[in-house]
């Protein structure tokens, strides 16, 4: 009885499934991958993984590209190409191509999705062009260019020009038919260095459209989204002598913006009145003048009427696109569900009124009064 | 099967144990009327051995005395000023007896107990025509100074540390503690070393129940060893096949003092100057001097760093290992290529490379202890650092193996206690087969294991684990934190009960 009790306990741990171990030495850790819908419908996939050389400062990086019918079929080929295993446990930054994206980006995410290995908190960005070839250029002073693209996101979620996402927080927005995900849009400069283009907008699966880093710092104001350090720089003036005095530049302190809506039972038409009050710091005006009342009221105004307008455009323009970005959807779903049951909202989305009023109030000017 | 079998003739040798307790293997032997027959049964005795010395002396009143010492354990300027300038001085008139009488000695009718004094270094006394002899206290000591123990060194506080010589011992402990009611109760084991042991306890303070048990563990030992702490702590023990020390040995008078009045005993043996404290838990292995006489919080902070450093020393391995095996992902993007390359040109499966380095270590731990300090010094300059750097550069051990093995060795003498450092050390291995095997499920598998042992282990019947399990919130306060000593927390009278019995 005792025998086999600690027999059944030896073979407990010795043979309980297969020894799934994955030594570290073993493996090819991608750190940035580009995924791309080649014309023949078929998947490319590029990855960068960094090629690890005992003291030497930078990383020298292998850039192995595979293609395949679906993305593990194309990871496969680059597991064919690589001496070690490909693991993308340690995947920082993921890139997809415009040409996938235009047509839908669920079957590019869907192996990351049910793959439990994957990284979750990998940022996503699209590129518009091939995304391998963001992946295998080679950047000049950059030799760490997926930390380089991940720290730049990074830094433009602080700023508020793109939303805090990653695979696993798209997943839900993407799955809700009340509202649409956003994502950073990358794009390669003259000088061949990336840069934050603006935001891709996205309807449903598919991308629509997209939104200059200005106009999508205010659509992530507009969502609640502020980060730490946003900055928005308007112009006020037009007559001044010297351009730069026509502009303002201000640091959102305080952002609540409200969305209040009505849903006219007799026409089935929604009306959505949007209210922002934000409460800024001047942080550069050459105009100078911050010390005068009128000044600053004066300000106020204009920055309002500006903003206002700027939410009005970026509201059409979501209208244009098809995409729910503020989630207005999911508003409807929940306080007005027999409207929203009676209406396929992807077709109504584009017809509702939208009204909006921003409130800007300045309450710093910087250390000079 | 045969593992069982083990159990089963323990469980035998306990029961032959029980049995054999009673008889004593001399024989009788009262003090005959005739000499020549009590210097035959003596001398047969000892099988004639030459260093029993026999002194034919005669009184001035004619009478015969035979005086019997051991050359080697006598004190001679002992034996001079007390039996034989006694002897000379004596009157005609005088009775022997009363001038004996005033003499540190014992007056013996029975002969075969005089053989036992005559080991323990007295003088035997035969008189001529008398039925009966005398034991005088001619016993030489040997005593080294009393210092700090080596291995137990305190900033402040008492220096005093036990030496070989039992009643020493116990009067060190009495200086620290000078109360009536510090009871001393003494044995005898062994069958050849009769090895002379002694139970110290405070009365009222100690449960009368756990000194009952011990004195019944003791009188339980039947050996033909060498009586060390060693064996003594083997028959005292609850579970001998814990890897847990049950014990405190310690050669700290004041470290023994404190205990006492915390309600435990201390067992002391004769030719050794370590102490055993019990019952005992297993926070206790954390605590020093120390913690007692700096400022409180910095008390508890390197108490806290003590406990901290087992927990590492004990999964620290484990944990590296499981990591490049199993879960690489939980490196923080900056470290993975550092680690990536550390680990990139290794041979070995991690746990060999960990095998290796942990066991090279102890090898030159081991050295290190049996060489003579000089050369011992020596030996830690090129094992841990000739040893370490080859081995890297050579490429058979990542470099991160070895800042991991030098941080598990140096967290692992950091306990206070041999004994249980040296239970960290072993405890390591486990973890570290269990990480290779299963990864972070292994540790906590195996870690699981240690803590259920630890739950339901005891210490002479106390629990080992308190004040966790059972879990009492004013024994943590007490035992586990250092709280300032102004501060005093009544502990309730359940509490009381386990405070007098367990923990520290």
């Amino acid at each position: 009885m005792k025998r086999s009790v600690l027999l059944s306990l030896i073979l407990l741990i010795i043979l309980t499934g297969c020894w799934d171990s994955r030594l570290l030495r073993d493996i090819t850790i991608v750190k940035s991958a580009g995924i791309d819908l080649l014309e023949d419908g078929t998947f490319q996939s590029t990855v960068a993984s960094p090629i690890p050389d005992v003291h030497e400062a930078d990383e020298r990086t292998q850039i192995i590209t595979g293609t395949g019918n679906t993305i593990l079929d194309a990871r496969m080929s680059i597991d064919n190409q690589t001496a070690e295993r490909v693991d993308i446990a340690k995947l920082h930054v993921l890139i997809l191509g415009e040409e996938l994206v235009r047509k839908r980006i669920y079957p590019a995410l869907d192996i990351i999705f049910r793959d439990p290995r994957s990284s979750l908190g990998s940022k996503v960005a699209v590129f518009d062009g091939k995304a391998g070839e963001l992946i295998s250029r080679r950047l000049e002073d950059k030799p760490r260019k997926s930390d380089f693209l991940a720290d730049l996101l990074e830094t433009a979620e602080n700023s508020s020009i793109v939303e805090t996402l990653n695979v696993q927080l798209i997943c839900p927005i993407l799955f809700d038919p009340g509202e649409d995900i956003v994502l950073p849009y990358l794009s390669m400069g003259e000088d061949d260095q990336p840069y934050l283009k603006g935001t891709a907008l996205f309807n449903g699966e598919t991308m629509a459209g997209t939104l200059d880093t200005s106009d999508s710092t205010m659509l992530m104001l507009m969502k609640g989204e502020m980060g730490p350090n946003v900055l928005l720089t308007e112009q006020v003036y037009d007559n001044q002598d010297m351009d730069v005095q026509n502009y303002v530049t201000i640091k959102v302190k305080e952002s609540v913006p409200t969305l209040d809506l009505e849903v006219k039972s007799s026409s089935k038409s929604v009306n959505a009145k949007f209210n922002h009050v934000l409460k800024v710091e001047v942080i550069e005006f050459p105009h100078d003048q911050m010390q005068s009342e009128e000044v600053i009221v004066d300000l106020n105004e204009k920055l309002s009427k500006q903003l206002t307008n700027k939410a009005e455009t970026i509201f059409s323009k979501l209208q244009e696109t098809n995409c729910d970005a503020l989630g207005i959807g999911r508003k409807l779903f929940g306080f007005h569900h027999p409207y929203w049951e009676e209406v396929n909202w992807q077709d109504e989305y584009p017809n509702i009124t939208f009204t909006s009023d921003v409130n800007v109030e300045i309450i710093h000017h910087g250390i000079i009064n | 099967m045969s593992l069982f079998n083990i159990f089963n003739k323990n469980n035998k040798r306990k029961e032959q144990n029980q049995q054999m307790i009673e008889p004593p293997d001399i024989p009788t032997f009262p003090v005959s009327i005739n000499m020549e027959e009590n210097r035959k049964y003596i001398k047969e005795t000892f099988h004639y051995t030459e260093d029993l010395i026999e002194k034919k002396l005669t009184t001035q009143s004619g009478k015969t005395l035979y005086l019997i010492y051991f050359d080697s354990s006598t004190d001679k300027k002992k034996l001079e000023s007390s039996v034989f300038n006694r002897i000379y001085e004596l009157k005609k008139d005088q009775s022997l007896d009363r001038a004996f009488e005033e003499l540190d000695s014992v007056k013996l009718f029975v002969l075969s107990d005089g053989i036992d004094e005559l080991l323990a270094g007295k003088s035997l006394l035969l008189i001529q025509d008398t039925g009966y002899c005398y034991a005088v206290g001619t016993t030489e000591l040997i005593q080294r100074e009393i210092s700090e123990p080596e291995n137990e060194k305190v900033i402040r506080g008492n220096h005093d540390g036990f030496i070989e010589h039992l009643s020493t011992n116990i009067q060190l402990v009495r200086e620290i503690i000078n109360h009536p009611s510090l009871v001393v109760r003494y044995n005898t084991i062994g069958e050849v070393t009769k090895t002379k042991t002694a139970i110290l306890y405070m009365e009222g303070r100690c449960d009368p129940q756990v000194i009952e048990e011990v004195q019944r563990r003791l009188s339980k030992i039947k050996v033909d060893k060498m009586i060390t702490p060693g064996i003594i702590e083997e028959y005292l023990e609850d579970n001998i096949y814990s890897m847990f020390p049950q014990f405190i040995s310690t050669e700290r008078a004041d470290r023994s003092a404190i205990n006492l009045i915390d309600g435990r005993i201390i067992v002391l043996v004769d030719g050794d100057p370590t102490a055993l404290l019990l019952p005992i838990t297993f926070f206790s292995f954390f605590q020093s001097g120390d913690d007692y006489n700096t400022r409180w919080l910095a008390g508890n902070f390197y108490r806290m760093i003590r406990v901290i450093s087992f927990l590492l020393a004990v999964t620290l391995p484990g944990v590296y290992i499981s990591v490049i095996t199993f879960h690489y992902e939980i490196i923080p993007f900056g470290m993975t290529f550092v680690i990536k390359d550390a680990v990139e040109h290794i041979p070995y499966p991690p746990l060999l490379e960990a095998f290796f380095m942990e066991l090279t270590l102890e090898l030159i731990r081991e050295a290190g202890i049996r060489l003579p300090a000089p050369i011992g010094q020596t030996i830690g300059i090129v094992g841990g650092l000739v040893i370490g750097d080859a081995v890297v550069n050579a490429g058979f051990v990542s470099s991160i193996m070895i800042i991991v093995v030098a941080l598990t060795a140096i967290a692992s003498f950091v306990v206070p206690i041999h004994e249980m450092s040296v239970a960290i050390r072993i405890l390591r291995f486990p973890v570290m087969i269990m990480a290779a095997l299963l990864g972070f499920v292994g540790i906590v598998f195996c870690l699981t294991i240690y803590l259920i042992h630890l739950c339901k282990l005891t210490s002479i019947g106390q629990p080992y684990f308190y004040p966790f399990a059972p879990f009492s919130f004013k024994g943590l306060l007490n035992r586990f934190i250092r709280i300032p000593h102004t501060i005093e927390i009544k502990d309730s009278e359940k509490d009381n009960q386990n405070k007098k019995s367990s923990s520290s």
